[in-house]
């Protein structure tokens, strides 16, 4: 594989590979609040997040012994991820139906919205606002709100969404497309 | 390309110039157009200002802070994973092997793990006393299984993966 500069991440990643393990906390750094933050908005339940992001993580060490630069290291971080919250979403849906599934997410995002020195008022709507958002995302199918949440809060590019979910560049389009469509209608009284 | 009369992208399959206009990610040549298109286009320009509107109605979705312990948890079980295997020594030559397999990982891999499992259980019913072996179970094996599938994920990333991203590595 011709790599020229080898990213930082996949740099770290191969000296964990030779033992570094001080390596694997500066990938933790680095990834740590991302990756927790995708499976946050993903699952809507930070507790279930932190713990899905404890295995993605475990994951990455449990793999460094036979690790490869061979694609960029969050893609592979994100492919798990997106792997792990969608087997969750499925599992709990075919577990409990899709009504206690929404009850628990409520509670479990519960402790969102704090106040931060803002007035009762404010705190309010930004509350109220915060739901409806989540509550738009929420109704999303898994794959378009796992392709919207790393466009508009992980800022990826096209191509790299796709790899995550395995899919085509032009697929991830559509799925974009059509996920902002429905979060446009949702959300119109907003604006 | 896009020229001065570019094609409506809500007619054609360009409607990721919109999402990128409304993210501020395009660059200033596209930009420029899109606008002089839209000054004539009063759907795309309905859309842009709707889809704007949602882009930042959006960042009131935040993410709440990480658990401080997060890391400690972590390193925990990273510190448990590190100090239980005994069956590793059966594993680790099974797994230098199957590196240079990839065909037949998976296949061989769930063999290799029952074989594990196997001797194990042999050993710890047959040989030694069942407490000088507690922390061998289905789940270690489970656990190599894991480790095996997200290597796996990490090769079809190679096989896949467009040139763009190469670049990038
Ligand atoms: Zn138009």
């Amino acid at each position: 594989m011709a790599v020229a500069t080898l990213e930082r991440d996949a740099e770290l990643m191969l000296r964990v590979r030779e033992g570094d393990t001080h390596s694997f906390g500066l990938l933790l750094e680095r990834h740590r609040v991302p990756v927790i933050h995708f499976l946050c908005r993903m699952v809507q339940n930070q507790p279930v997040a932190e713990e899905l992001a404890q295995e993605v993580f475990l994951r990455v060490y449990r793999s460094r012994a036979n690790y490869e630069p061979t694609a960029k290291f969050t893609t592979w971080l994100f492919r798990i991820a997106s792997h792990l919250a969608l087997n969750w979403i499925r599992d709990k849906r075919h577990e409990r139906g899709q009504e206690s599934l929404d009850a628990e997410v409520q509670e479990g995002m519960s402790r969102q919205v704090q106040d931060r020195g803002m007035s009762a008022e404010q705190s309010l709507v930004r509350q109220s606002k915060f739901e409806e958002i989540r509550r738009a995302i929420d109704g999303l199918p898994e794959k378009q709100r796992a392709a919207v949440l790393m466009h508009k809060y992980d800022e990826m590019e096209y191509s790299q969404i796709a790899s995550v979910l395995e899919c085509s560049e032009s697929a991830v389009k559509s799925l974009l497309f059509r996920a902002y469509e429905s979060l446009r209608a949702r959300l119109a009284h907003m604006a | 390309m896009l020229d001065h009369k570019m094609t409506c992208p809500l007619q054609t399959d360009n409607t990721d110039i919109l999402l990128d206009y409304c993210s501020r990610s395009l660059d200033p040549d596209r930009r420029a157009m899109f606008e002089r298109h839209m000054a004539h286009c009063a759907e795309c320009r309905d859309m842009a200002s709707a889809q704007s509107e949602i882009w930042m109605a959006m960042d009131a979705f935040e993410a709440e802070p990480v658990s401080a312990d997060f890391d400690q948890k972590l390193y925990a079980r990273i510190d448990r994973l590190e100090h239980v295997p005994v069956w590793d020594k059966f594993w680790a030559p099974v797994r230098s092997y199957l590196q240079g397999q990839p065909a037949w990982k998976p296949a061989l891999s769930v063999a290799a793990a029952s074989a594990a499992l196997a001797v194990v259980f042999f050993v710890r019913t047959d040989v030694m006393a069942p407490r000088l072996m507690p922390a061998i179970n289905v789940q270690e094996v489970v656990e190599a299984e894991k480790a095996l599938e997200d290597l796996d994920m990490l090769g079809q990333l190679e096989s896949e993966s467009p040139q763009s991203e190469k670049e990038t590595i």
